[in-house]
């Protein structure tokens, strides 16, 4: 990757702003306006109140009677109806969402990469869950690799290893109360050779292991307080994707000069002496390779011979076995060479000098 | 002819000092509706007593009130309370020649849906709603004569 870097504006050298180079539409953020907020507080206050409340528990009787008062011939009476009574059976219903507020940047290659998601309970009885990730789905660039399923042991919403549980299909599947929820962490590895953008999909699904299928099927007993359990709309079954995003590593560079006149202070008259350093760092996840610095040595001004450094090393002007040159690779103009960076690396100093015509 | 004025004086005696044996006899039904599909692949919608009920679920409430004496009834009220558990389905109370009014207050007073008030958490009045609905009542318009039958029902959604 290589970077050019304009000159320093005007001869007084002032300091300039650190510059970025980043790929356009990294890292997209959408506000939520307040709007938009306000607008899902009345939706949600007028739902129909099955759709929010704990529904009623399974194995609860619900019992009518009806009254009905009359008169005949001017004498009056009342009379109870028989009474009806109904068992509410249990319910099988649950939901899994993907938790993450944007895509999960990643490296390539990458490790132990996580997908937040969060699984309920939306039926009205207590029930277990199994859970299953599948990687190989179509629609993206690549397919995470699965490396474990962690359960929110602290409920904080935030993967702890070392406190949060690792997931063991049959042997600790979340057991969930009507209304219930549990954070759920996939866990992937990221291919090598990936681009930057690229894509991939992880999809949690977690059924009922009391039972699921087409809505209205029952399993006789299945249920609390030995109800019936029926599977509700949504099957007794529910999948989310999450999606991780080759992130591209940034290459930041912050420039800055020292004067010194020739009558002992800072003045940008002819004959300073300017000293430009150029201070080079890597952020984002990944390696920048094969990094050049470029320089332009400033109009009306002229280099002074064999004073380009690298991390306080000194660098012939030729192009040679060290890492720069100036005026040699390009005419008037610095080029140095930093090799492969990564976040890890220590910042990579710049210096050369020039005088003012 | 003494013995048959005797006879008919205490069949009169006897027909006029019996209490009158007129009856309401009030059953109640609960079902649901299940939609079945037919040999020729149609829809029926069937309805069955509710047994299968789950949060969600539509209860039909059928209250029949029967004159099962042999004087005409006035004046009948039916009444019905609305399951905690349930939640009254808007306008699905109906009977034929009855005034259909609900009680917001456990049954202490009633009024027509549009008439109904509740007091909201700051002590002021707002519009009732059907999750405020207690009880369902239907006055009957008419006298139901001996052997007459009238239904009226409503539907409740189990929360």
């Amino acid at each position: 990757m290589s970077c050019t870097v304009d000159p320093v504006g005007d001869s007084r050298g002032r300091r300039r702003d650190p510059q970025r180079i980043s790929p356009p539409g990294h890292g997209v953020r959408h506000a939520v306006t307040a709007r938009r907020l306000m607008l899902a507080m009345l939706l949600a206050l007028w739902l129909p109140q099955s759709a929010l409340a704990l529904g009623t528990s399974a194995g609860i009787d619900i019992s009518n009677t009806a009254t009905v008062v009359y008169s005949i011939a001017g004498s009056s009476d009342s009379v109870n109806s028989n009474t009806v009574t109904f068992r509410v059976d249990e319910k099988l219903d649950v939901n899994v969402t993907w938790q993450d507020a944007t895509n999960v940047g990643v490296a390539t290659p990458d490790t132990n990469q996580v997908l937040t998601f969060l699984l309920t309970n939306t039926g009205n009885g207590t029930d277990s869950y199994a859970l299953s990730v599948q990687n190989a789905l179509g629609g993206d660039q690549f397919d995470p690799v699965f490396v474990d399923i962690y359960l929110d042991a602290n409920g904080n919403g935030n993967f702890n290893p070392g406190v949060d549980t690792l997931y063991i299909p049959g042997t600790n599947d979340p057991v969930l109360g009507a209304d219930a929820t549990q954070t759920v962490f996939v866990r992937n590895n990221i291919p090598a050779g990936l681009n930057g953008g690229d894509l991939g999909n992880s999809q949690l699904t977690a059924t009922s292991n009391t039972g699921s299928g087409a809505p209205g099927t029952a399993f006789p007993n299945a249920g609390d307080n030995n109800t019936t359990a029926v599977v509700g709309t949504s099957g007794g079954s529910s999948s989310a994707i999450g999606t991780y995003e080759v992130t591209n590593t940034t290459v930041s560079l912050l420039k800055s000069v020292v004067i010194s006149d020739p009558l002992g202070g800072n003045q940008p008259m002819p004959g300073a002496t300017m000293t430009y350093r150029i201070d080079v760092t890597v952020t984002g996840p990944g390696t920048a390779n094969s990094v050049v610095i470029t320089d332009p040595i400033p109009a009306n001004t002229t280099y002074t011979a064999n004073t380009l450094t690298l991390n306080a090393a000194a660098l012939t002007d030729v192009v040679d076995a060290d890492a720069g040159d100036v005026g040699d690779t390009t005419p008037n103009t610095v080029t140095v060479n930093l090799g492969n960076l990564t976040p890890a690396s220590p910042v990579q100093t710049i210096t050369f000098e020039v005088i003012i015509n | 002819m003494k013995t048959i004025n005797t006879i008919s004086s205490i069949l009169l005696l006897a027909l006029f000092s019996n209490p009158v044996l007129a009856e309401i006899k009030v059953t109640t039904v609960a079902e649901i509706e299940v939609t079945e599909v037919n040999k020729q692949g149609e829809k029926i919608v069937k309805r069955s007593k509710a047994t299968r009920v789950v949060p969600g679920t539509e209860v039909i409430y059928t209250i029949t009130a029967k004159n099962t004496g042999t004087e005409p009834a006035d004046n009948i009220v039916v009444t019905n309370p609305v399951p905690p558990q349930t939640v009254y389905v808007d306008g699905s109370a109906f009977g034929a020649g009855t005034n259909i009014t609900f009680s917001v207050d456990g049954g202490e007073s009633y009024n027509t849906a549009a008439n109904l008030t509740v007091k909201d958490a700051a002590g002021k009045p707002r519009a009732a709603t059907v999750e405020d609905y207690t009880h369902v009542r239907w006055t009957l318009q008419f006298s139901l004569q001996p052997g007459q039958e009238a239904p009226v029902w409503y539907r409740a959604r189990v929360k």
